[in-house]
């Protein structure tokens, strides 16, 4: 299921696969193309009637003034020009029928405001054919196309006079011309080129995006798309005089307002276009931009129909004020755009420049077809609708090369993603296996000081502690026996308490960890059995801790060696009745020790520092902590420590 | 009638101090001098069985908790005190729930090593602080796991109470005073506590229990 779903994926994706598709499709336009050209070039040369331009286009006349100019003052022209100064121009042509038949007149141009058409025959027959929309002097869609039918009968002389009028500094100029509809649509499919190659390439277009719409992981992508090329090339055909060719009920999508819509449907989906194509996120972009795009479709939709209501209701007010707010809302879609583009341009999204190439050129045919027409360069222009339909191929052909050139980089970004990837990933690998190398070293390192102290401990324990036991048991039993009594007990007791440094610093070595109240009945242990033997003064142990908390061992020993100073210390000179010793742990960081006699106490300033207390502080100094003595005659001795913990100690 | 004392050292210096230090009490006499475990129990059957039995921890052939162990299963009247030259606890609470009723330092002096046999005899030596936690924390899991069979609690509230004050470092007169009770029936008290710390299985304790009651 997995496969299967993923397969159509990779058409026109990452995979070389989808190359070959786009291919294949490629070469079925390149065929269509050709076969098309082929059709062309085994075209039949068409027939023309000819037209005379009068040779003073400045210069208005009215019909009936017109036809008493004689014919030698008329000239032939290919397409007439009335230049710009505003006003009506004219054009004949005389021709004899020799059967009844309906010729179509096809009078195309941008700036055609109004136009009459006129003709009779040698038999008293007379046509006129107006089309006019002249009293809006504000003209949303300047460009015109009529395809207007004209009636004939068989044997008759024909005058046909065909005035058309601008508004100046509009150029007037008429590409005019007459045919039988035979010819017309023989024209048409085969004659223009540009049309064959316009409907190859575009069919190609949606094609491709409406393949990739179906297998394609970015499928919006190629909808869009193909939605863009659809309406656009709708539009450009439409507008190309197509229209006429429609069935009557559909006719109104051929309504010079009506092409808007398509208008504005191509802008909608070519900014939806862009916004996938640039990997645009709207929702990142600065406020102004975040704008959806479908928004300003809808209030151009609504505008159009004011301009639609405006027609209606003959009101030009409505009128203007519908086209002026369209042109405003055609507007926001070009600041999107730029938004999407130098969103795309500060990324450094590089397809963006293609994409810019292709717009650049698409406007760059107008602005050269303008020039042409406005100078007067040639005096038939190319056609106004074949510039249009060649810049939507130039625009279309660069989107397609873009597009390719975009999963090009997309696909150097995942191949380059994946590359630094896998280096992260031996990065990664290669940093953990130092770490665990490390931990493992360490590990060797604390087991070898494991045994390194367990070894230590078992050499003082089977050597030197039961050396040291046998000479107190011998001096004990000396000191019994023989007459140098008190020497011999003092050098026991010494030689004890010798051992029971020993006892403690093994204690502190055989233990992996110590916490405080392990600490404490260690301490406390050891200040019964100094006390064991005396009545007076009384020991008050107290202990306020978490029991948790850890000590390090240097700390432990440290304060373990300042109790027995400070216990010893009060024995021997103080002569009190009470001994508190207090332990308290404040807020998990700070252990604070009290120790105090009520016994003589001391005079500070007169004793010297060593009475021990010189020794005390030294030792909490490297503690990181502080010490203080309050004493005074009479009074006994407190001695005050606070230890600073460490929070890795805190467990 | 003179107390009679074992000695299991597997040090002959250590051995031979401990007797001459023993020997300066009138009120007791040294009935032998064991090298190990095995020996002891050699010595033991082969007669006669002494009072209390001083007990080194560390020895080659059957160390001193597993002699104690058997000393205890064979002749439950033996009194087993250890002797350690350091105070290590853990092994010391192992000794206890052997059988042991008491422990000492061979570098005690002579009089407080006497003082110590004989407040053996009366019933029980006072554990260490932190030997009194350990054996409030076994008896009151072991109790807790006896409450769930029966109403029984393990530990009279009197020796919960001594533990409690021994942990805190009170001695055995200290205890006496503040529980208005003589220091001979904190002795018996221990005893008994003793007692509850040897027994391994909650089910034999149980049994106990009941015959207390």
């Amino acid at each position: 299921m997995k496969n299967a779903s993923l397969k159509p994926g990779i058409i026109l994706g990452w995979m070389p696969d989808a190359i070959s598709y786009q291919k294949r499709i490629g070469w079925f336009g390149v065929i269509v193309l050709v076969l098309l050209f082929a059709l062309e070039s085994s075209g039949q040369p068409n027939f023309q009637i000819r037209f005379y331009q009068f040779s003073d286009p400045e210069k208005s006349y009215d019909f009936r003034s017109i036809q008493k100019i004689p014919a030698s003052s008329w000239r032939e022209v290919h397409s007439p020009n009335f230049g710009n100064r505003g006003g009506y121009g004219w054009v004949r042509a005389n021709f004899y029928c020799h059967r009844d038949q309906t010729l179509w007149l096809e009078v195309r141009s941008h700036f055609l405001n109004s136009l009459s058409i006129i003709y009779f025959s040698d038999k008293r027959e007379f046509h006129s054919i107006t089309t006019r929309n002249a009293e809006f002097t504000h003209q949303p869609i300047k460009h015109r196309y009529f395809l207007v039918p004209i009636q004939l009968r068989q044997g008759s002389t024909y005058t046909l006079l065909v005035r058309g009028y601008v508004p100046a500094p509009d150029v007037l100029k008429i590409p005019i011309a007459l045919w039988s509809p035979s010819q017309f649509l023989y024209k048409h499919w085969v004659d223009q080129w540009g049309w064959a190659f316009f409907v190859g390439v575009i069919t190609m277009a949606i094609l491709l995006g409406l393949m990739g719409f179906l297998f394609h992981k970015e499928n919006l992508l190629f909808l869009y798309f193909s939605l863009y090329a659809i309406s656009i090339a709708v539009y450009a055909l439409l507008n190309d005089g197509w229209g006429c060719f429609l069935p009557d009920q559909f006719r109104f999508l051929y309504h010079p307002l009506s092409l808007g819509h398509w208008v504005n449907a191509c802008f909608l989906f070519f900014l939806l276009f862009c916004t996938k194509f640039l990997s645009v996120k709207p929702n990142r972009l600065p406020s102004p931009f975040k704008i959806s795009p479908l928004w300003i479709a809808f209030f151009v939709e609504i505008f159009l129909f004011v301009i639609h209501l405006g027609e209606w209701l003959n009101r030009p007010n409505l009128f203007v004020l519908g086209y002026r707010m369209t042109a405003f809302f055609f507007m926001g879609y070009l600041f999107l755009w730029v938004g999407y583009v130098a969103d795309a341009i500060k990324r450094n999204f590089k397809a963006v420049w293609i994409h810019l190439a292709g717009i650049g050129l698409f406007i760059a045919f107008f602005f050269t077809n303008a020039l042409i027409v406005n100078t007067g360069i040639y005096i038939e222009p190319v056609p106004d609708m074949l510039i249009l339909r060649i810049a939507i191929l130039v625009d279309v052909v660069f989107l397609l090369l873009s597009w390719m050139y975009r999963n090009k980089i997309l696909e150097q970004n995942r191949r380059r993603i994946e590359a630094e990837g896998i280096v992260l990933q031996q990065t990664i690998a290669t940093a953990i296996q130092r770490q665990q190398a490390d931990e493992i070293k360490a590990l060797h390192l604390q087991n070898e000081m494991h045994q390194q102290r367990i070894r230590l401990a078992r050499d003082l324990h089977d050597g030197i502690g039961s050396e040291l036991t046998h000479i107190i048991n011998r001096l004990d039993l000396l000191s019994i026996r023989s007459k140098v009594f008190q020497p011999l007990v003092s050098l026991s007791d010494f030689t004890r308490a010798t051992n029971q440094n020993l006892r403690d610093t093994l204690w502190v070595l055989n233990q992996d960890t110590i916490s405080v109240e392990q600490w404490y009945e260690r301490t406390l242990h050891w200040l019964l059995k100094r006390w064991e033997d005396l009545e007076s003064p009384e020991l008050i142990p107290n202990y306020q801790a978490d029991r948790a908390i850890l000590l390090s061992p240097t700390l432990s020993i440290s304060l373990f060696r300042i109790t027995q100073e400070a216990a010893n210390n009060c024995l021997k000179y103080a002569n009190a009745d009470r001994f508190e010793f207090t332990l308290r742990i404040v807020n998990d960081h700070l252990l604070k020790l009290l120790i105090q006699d009520d016994g003589c106490g001391m005079d500070l300033n007169s004793i010297k520092r060593g009475y021990g207390l010189a020794n005390m502080e030294s030792r909490i100094e490297e503690l990181g902590g502080s010490f203080s003595v309050q004493s005074s005659p009479a009074r006994g001795t407190r001695l005050n420590f606070s230890v600073p913990l460490p929070t890795k100690y805190v467990s | 009638m003179r107390i009679k004392v074992g000695i299991v050292e597997d040090n002959q210096n250590l051995a031979r101090g401990l007797a001459e230090k023993l020997s300066l009490s009138e009120e007791l006499s040294v009935s032998f001098v064991a090298r190990n475990g095995k020996d002891l129990l050699a010595k033991l059957e082969k007669g006669p069985v002494p009072d209390v039995v001083l007990m080194d921890i560390e020895m080659d052939e059957m160390d001193g908790i597993a002699a104690t162990r058997e000393v205890r299963r064979i002749y439950p009247s033996v009194r087993v005190v250890m002797q350690t030259v350091f105070d290590d606890e853990g092994r010391l609470f192992e000794a206890i729930q052997a059988g042991a009723t008491g422990y000492l330092l061979k570098d005690e002096k002579p009089g407080k090593i006497i003082s110590a046999i004989m407040e053996v005899i009366a019933g029980g030596a006072p554990l260490s602080p932190r030997m009194a936690r350990k054996a409030l924390e076994l008896l009151s899991r072991k109790s807790s796991e006896v409450a769930v069979q029966t109403d029984t609690q393990l530990l009279t509230k009197r020796e919960a109470e001594i533990l409690e004050d021994l942990q805190h470092g009170l001695r055995v007169k200290q205890i006496a005073e503040k529980l208005f009770i003589a220091e001979k029936t904190v002795r018996k008290h221990l005893e008994h506590i003793y007692e509850k710390l040897q027994v391994e299985d909650s089910r034999e304790l149980l049994l106990r229990g009941r015959r207390e009651v």
